[in-house]
């Protein structure tokens, strides 16, 4: 086997072991789940041919109704004049009957109109003063000005019943609707409800500004999340501004310091942190009281990795009692990082 | 349905549970076969035998997250069938830039004896995997567990193309660097 193949086949056993990845890592993952990118099935011609077959009936059965139907209307009447004529005089007997129907629509639904048009018109023949009423014109402009605002109505809430019909079967596709995340300025986060106060002003020397990723609930339109982003050379600092519940956080206690402090273990730390000290090590939630320059010492240490940087790292994350944790990753010196967030 | 009156079907060991799980995580499963062997039909191969195997695995197990238990099987068995189709017709693969990625992590040898051991170098990769930050960890293992592209990554976490690339780089140099440090041998 060839120095070449000889490492192929080291990096598919690399890739084999990343089978046994723990679960919990990837439970972690699938929970960051950002937006769901799944690949589409290619669907086969035989689908297709369903609807393209079905599209055609409906054609061919259109065809022939209309067919019918203009042979139907030429063979009514001896010639094409009688039957115009006969047309014309439906239609001028139906608009009779629709203009009855209507004045007594009119009549039924505005008793006083007779009334106030005979006052009107014996009050006209004994040269009387003309009293303000409702003439027959205007109950017919009211009328169709009432019968317009209800179709106008009735068109309202046949497009509002079709939102919701399209909101249900949207939410029935979806079984959940991902937090909708888009990037925004620092500004902009700084301007965020109840978050943007967190976003420090005070940065450690060099850091400028990357990126903020806002994270809103879909449903709501509220901002529930803020990832922001400094960068400096190859360092970086990430702070997650977030709203959670307090009772579902644990804090982690800063009079037990073997449950944080980086320092009283090595590299690497499965080998060294208890288990019953592994969950809280790796992601510490300190209660904003307890912050102090001495828990943000106990947390950064100087990693020395070839080809990287040595400037201290480490991760923790502040809770604040109304309910906002800031979860800090990055590299600088200690004093700055508290300085940065106390 | 829920995962756990998924798996009760499997347990009554009543047809409906391939049913159902061919409802609820039939797309989950393809997508992972499709990224590793780029092929309807293997990948549809894959996802029917990973029924098959979930069907005889269950019971005795309980999955405490069936998504992950069935991705797990589908995973495998893609890379075998990849790995037999590779053999068969060498460079044909579009996984293989996946794997040329890692040749970079693959440690220096320091002795020719004893290679480690496939559970030893799954147990050191997991605590490595450990020492990361989540985002870079979540990273790392949507590009070499769940196969997915670049793009795909980039979408996903609203993050630039050139930023997924330089966060992976890293990964494999710093995990090239624990590997050396662990004194693991391939």
């Amino acid at each position: 086997m060839s120095q070449k193949e000889k490492k192929l086949a080291d990096a598919m056993r690399i890739f084999e072991a990343l089978s046994g990845v723990d679960e919990e890592l990837l439970i972690r993952c699938e929970d960051d789940c950002g937006e769901p990118i799944l690949v589409k099935k290619p669907r086969p011609i035989w689908y297709y041919g369903k609807v393209l077959a079905a599209c055609f009936c409906f054609v061919v059965c259109g065809a022939v109704l209309l067919h019918i139907g203009t042979t139907v209307f030429q063979n009514t009447g001896n010639s094409a004049d009688s039957a115009v004529q006969e047309v014309e005089e439906a239609a001028v007997e139906e608009c009779a009957v629709e203009e009855d129907g209507v004045l007594a629509d009119i009549a039924d639904s505005l008793p006083d109109v007779a009334g106030a048009v005979v006052a009107d018109e014996e009050a006209k023949a004994v040269g009387g003063t003309q009293e303000e009423g409702i003439t027959t014109e205007g109950a017919v402009e009211e009328y169709v000005a009432v019968k317009e605002s209800a179709t106008g109505t009735n068109e309202q809430s046949a497009q509002s019943s079709e939102k919701d019909e399209a909101l249900i079967q949207n939410q029935q596709e979806c079984d959940c609707l991902p937090d909708l995340r888009r990037e925004i300025s620092l500004e902009e986060a700084k301007q965020v409800v109840a978050l943007g106060e967190y976003v420090p002003d005070i940065l450690p020397a060099g850091y400028v500004f990357e990126s903020c990723m806002g994270k809103s609930n879909q449903e709501t339109g509220e901002v529930i999340g803020l990832s922001l982003c400094w960068t400096k050379g190859m360092d970086s600092i990430m702070l997650n501004i977030s709203k959670v519940d307090v009772a579902d956080i644990m804090v982690t206690d800063v009079s037990k310091p073997e449950t944080y402090n980086v320092h009283l273990y090595d590299i690497p730390y499965a080998d060294t942190v208890p288990d019953e000290y592994r969950s809280c090590f790796h992601n510490p939630v300190f209660a904003v009281e307890d912050f102090s320059l001495a828990v943000v010492e106990a947390r950064i240490k100087v990693i020395e990795e070839a080809g990287d940087t040595a400037t201290p790292r480490g991760n923790f994350a502040l809770l604040y009692e109304e309910g906002i944790l800031v979860e800090f990753s990055g590299r600088s010196d200690a004093e700055s990082i508290y300085e940065m967030l106390k | 349905m829920k995962d756990t009156e998924i798996i009760d079907l499997y347990w009554e060991r009543k047809e409906q549970a391939i049913e159902e799980t061919q409802k609820s995580y039939g797309k989950y499963c393809y997508s992972i076969a499709f990224h590793i062997l780029h092929d309807n039909e293997d990948s549809e191969e894959c996802v029917n035998d990973t029924w098959m195997r979930a069907w005889n695995a269950m019971p005795p197990k309980r999955p405490s997250r069936l998504s992950i238990f069935l991705g797990t099987i589908t995973r495998n068995l893609s890379f075998d069938k990849w790995k037999y189709k590779s053999a068969m017709k060498r460079g044909s693969g579009n996984m293989e830039i996946e794997i040329e990625e890692l040749l970079e992590c693959v440690p220096a040898a320091h002795s020719t004896e004893d290679a480690v051991e496939a559970a030893e170098l799954e147990r050191t990769i997991n605590r490595f995997l450990r020492t990361l930050p989540e985002k870079e960890c979540n990273v790392f293992l949507r590009r070499y567990w769940y196969v997915e592209e670049y793009s795909e990554i980039a979408k996903r976490y609203q993050m630039n193309l050139n930023t997924v690339k330089t966060s992976l780089f890293r990964t494999r140099q710093k995990l090239k660097t624990y590997l050396e440090q662990e004194g693991v041998v391939l």
